[in-house]
């Protein structure tokens, strides 16, 4: 997977570069709109991250040019101020997501996967790890053979997990996709969401499949 | 300075105009009425002695008899002549020499004096006819020689419009001085706003030593230092709050990476570091984002994307997911299906922070509601809850930036605040009050009946 990274900010593109190479992406990264739409046009990608604030040509202007052009890549635009306007314009002119700055690389990374897998092929229906199975369809969940009972949300909570295993999922995330909650609350809500799952799920299996990674979020792996 | 605009150069010149004003019809008058007076005299000496002059003609027998009682009686008059003609026969004139063209040019004058101009002076001029005692029917004219009464109207215009000149200057000179003096006050008014700067906006101008028609001025004067007073005020603290509220986790950061940083570690200890600071950045940018969202807000810069808004079902879900907080709690949704026209994300922010605020200050069993009715249009959304009711001191300020009612909140006690700027950018407002017991935050937002 070739992802495209135009971000003028030194330190933000090299680690949004790092970061995505070691999540396993291909990244290439250029520091201006000109730059940005020659790649663009004549690359080769599967995802383009766009900041809005550019020397030169805005991420408006590199957006507009591409769509034109007929690239359909999926886009993920960066913006800095988070206004009503730049999130409907984003999405008016052709982009897909949007996060406001600052924001958490995991949620970035959640994004980015989420758009790179829109549009493939029907989604799995059963899905596991380890001992664990998921029966989409049926909503039905079950470890070891043992049927375990999950509420509405605790199954899609445990579906998302289920679904990005081995993805750090950052608290705000798992609220937009589960709860369809977009905004930062202070509270401890997804904590609380999932240490209940937690306790039908692992409390009394092993080998533990939640993993609580500090400051950023939860995974769920087979360790 | 602009002169034209000046007070005092205005109001002095003012006052001159209207002096001259006043002086002009004051001389017009005068001159108008010293003119009759004299006309009216000389009609009078005029009209005598045509009387004279006939009485004497009537009585005489011969033109020299005639000639003589007239000379008798007419000695020691100055600037008055006589002539009494015949035809075109003189028969008497006085004094002698009386210019002949005074009987031609009096030809058409009859017994109401007349202005005539003979020779370069002036005369008013009376004539009659007269039938002599000697049977002779004459013509009598008398005339005036009134080059004394113009010569004294003249001087009497030329002195009046010097005294006119003198007043003008003498008024425009006191007018100074008095608008001066009138704008005392005014210049003490200056100098009180002088004294003024941005680390003393507590002066006020005293309005009960001002001109009862600067009062309003003042007045209007101290509300707006008043409100400049409150703005600031609010800023300042605004601003100390920010740092106050920044330090905090900045502190943390500092601290923990430098004890850490003192000595080599193992590499779980350095995880744990970093793990730590991201949750302080993260509280950083939380409370930058909340705070650049306020000042938006402050600056009528929160413009809601407005669609229709049903807000049951959004309470419905900002209860399932926020409901997790509260597992001993009865938490209830009631009231009618309303619309409110707005901003859905920013809906769910301002109902959640007052939920969450709910939940935090109910007791274990205690409950928490979310009532909804729509009373003229205006949409009602109130999150009452069964906790310990807020003092009324601290009532008055509870939506204001950071205040916390419980010191150990782990808030950034910037929910309400957001939520009362979310409110007004719907053009709403929030209240906070008791209610059944129960302490009610309410959104107040224009909206209208969900269709069934």
């Amino acid at each position: 997977m070739k992802i495209l990274i135009v971000e003028d900010e030194a330190k933000t593109g090299d680690y949004l570069k790092q970061g995505l190479a070691e999540a396993g992406f291909t990244a290439d990264l250029v520091r201006n709109g000109l730059d940005g739409m020659h790649e663009g046009l004549s690359g080769e990608f599967d995802l383009l991250i766009l900041d809005v604030n550019l020397p030169g040509l805005d991420g408006w202007q590199v957006l507009k040019a591409l769509r034109a052009a007929g690239r359909d890549f999926p886009v993920l635009f960066l913006t800095a101020r988070d206004q009503v306007e730049d999130r409907v314009k984003g999405l008016e002119l052709g982009a897909d997501d949007y996060l406001v700055k600052p924001f958490a690389f995991s949620e970035l990374l959640a994004r980015v996967r989420t758009l790179l897998r829109r549009g493939r092929a029907r989604e799995a229906t059963s899905l596991g790890l380890a001992d664990l199975e998921l029966d989409v369809l049926k909503r039905r969940a079950s470890r070891a053979g043992q049927r375990i009972d999950l509420t509405a949300k605790e199954f899609a909570l445990l579906e998302l997990f289920l679904r990005r295993q081995g993805e750090v999922l950052s608290r705000s995330f798992i609220a937009s996709q589960v709860w369809d909650m977009n905004f930062d609350s202070d509270t401890n809500v997804i904590d609380v969401a999932v240490r209940r799952l937690r306790a039908k799920l692992d409390d009394d299996f092993s080998p533990k499949l939640i993993h609580t990674l500090r400051g950023m979020g939860y995974v769920m792996e087979c360790r | 300075m602009n002169w034209r605009h000046s007070i005092t150069v205005r109001l002095s010149a003012a006052f001159a105009l209207l002096t001259m004003l006043v002086f002009a019809v004051l001389g017009i008058y005068l001159d108008r009425s010293a003119d009759n007076h004299m006309a009216e005299l000389d009609a009078h000496e005029l009209m005598g002695k045509l009387a004279l002059v006939r009485h004497v003609g009537s009585q005489e027998d011969s033109p020299a008899g005639l000639a003589a009682r007239l000379s008798d009686a007419l000695v020691g008059e100055h600037g008055v002549i006589v002539t009494v003609d015949h035809g075109n026969t003189p028969v008497f004139s006085w004094p002698e020499q009386a210019p002949r063209e005074l009987a031609q040019a009096a030809v058409a004058v009859g017994e109401t004096p007349v202005r005539l101009q003979i020779n370069g002076s002036d005369f008013r001029v009376v004539a009659g006819p007269l039938l002599t005692g000697w049977g002779e029917s004459v013509r009598v004219v008398v005339a005036r020689d009134i080059a004394h009464h113009t010569d004294f109207l003249t001087q009497l215009q030329r002195d009046f419009g010097l005294a006119l000149l003198a007043a003008c200057l003498l008024t425009a000179f006191l007018g100074v001085l008095i608008v001066r003096r009138g704008l005392r006050p005014v210049r003490a008014i200056a100098q009180a706003a002088g004294r003024i700067s941005a680390g003393k906006l507590a002066e006020r101008i005293v309005d009960r030593e001002v001109p009862p028609e600067l009062v309003e001025m003042v007045q209007a004067f101290n509300a707006m230092l008043e409100r400049l007073e409150e703005s600031f005020t609010r800023l300042s603290d605004f601003s100390a709050d920010l740092a106050h509220e920044l330090r905090t986790p900045i502190h943390n950061l500092r601290m923990q990476t430098e004890v850490t940083l003192n000595r080599s570690r193992d590499v779980d200890e350095y995880r744990d570091l970093l793990a730590s600071n991201l949750e302080e950045y993260e509280r950083l940018a939380k409370i930058i984002a909340d705070m650049l969202f306020l000042a938006k807000a402050e600056h009528g810069l929160l413009v809601p994307h407005c669609e229709n808004v049903a807000v049951q079902p959004l309470c419905a879900r900002l209860l399932e997911y926020y409901g997790l907080l509260a597992e001993n709690i009865d938490i209830r949704l009631s009231g009618d299906a309303i619309n409110v026209a707005g901003d859905k994300l920013m809906l769910e922010r301002a109902i959640g922070n007052l939920l969450v605020n709910a939940i935090h200050h109910t007791p274990e069993n205690g409950s928490v509601v979310i009532v909804l009715s729509l009373t003229d249009g205006i949409a009602q959304i109130a999150i009452r809850n069964s906790g310990p009711v807020i003092p009324a001191e601290v009532m008055t300020q509870i939506f204001d930036r950071f205040v916390r009612l419980d010191p150990a909140s782990e808030g950034s006690g910037l929910g309400l605040a957001i939520s009362r700027s979310i409110a007004r950018a719907h053009q709403g407002e929030i209240t906070v009050g008791v209610v059944d017991g129960m302490t009610e935050f309410a959104l107040h937002l224009p909206g209208n009946a969900a269709p069934a």
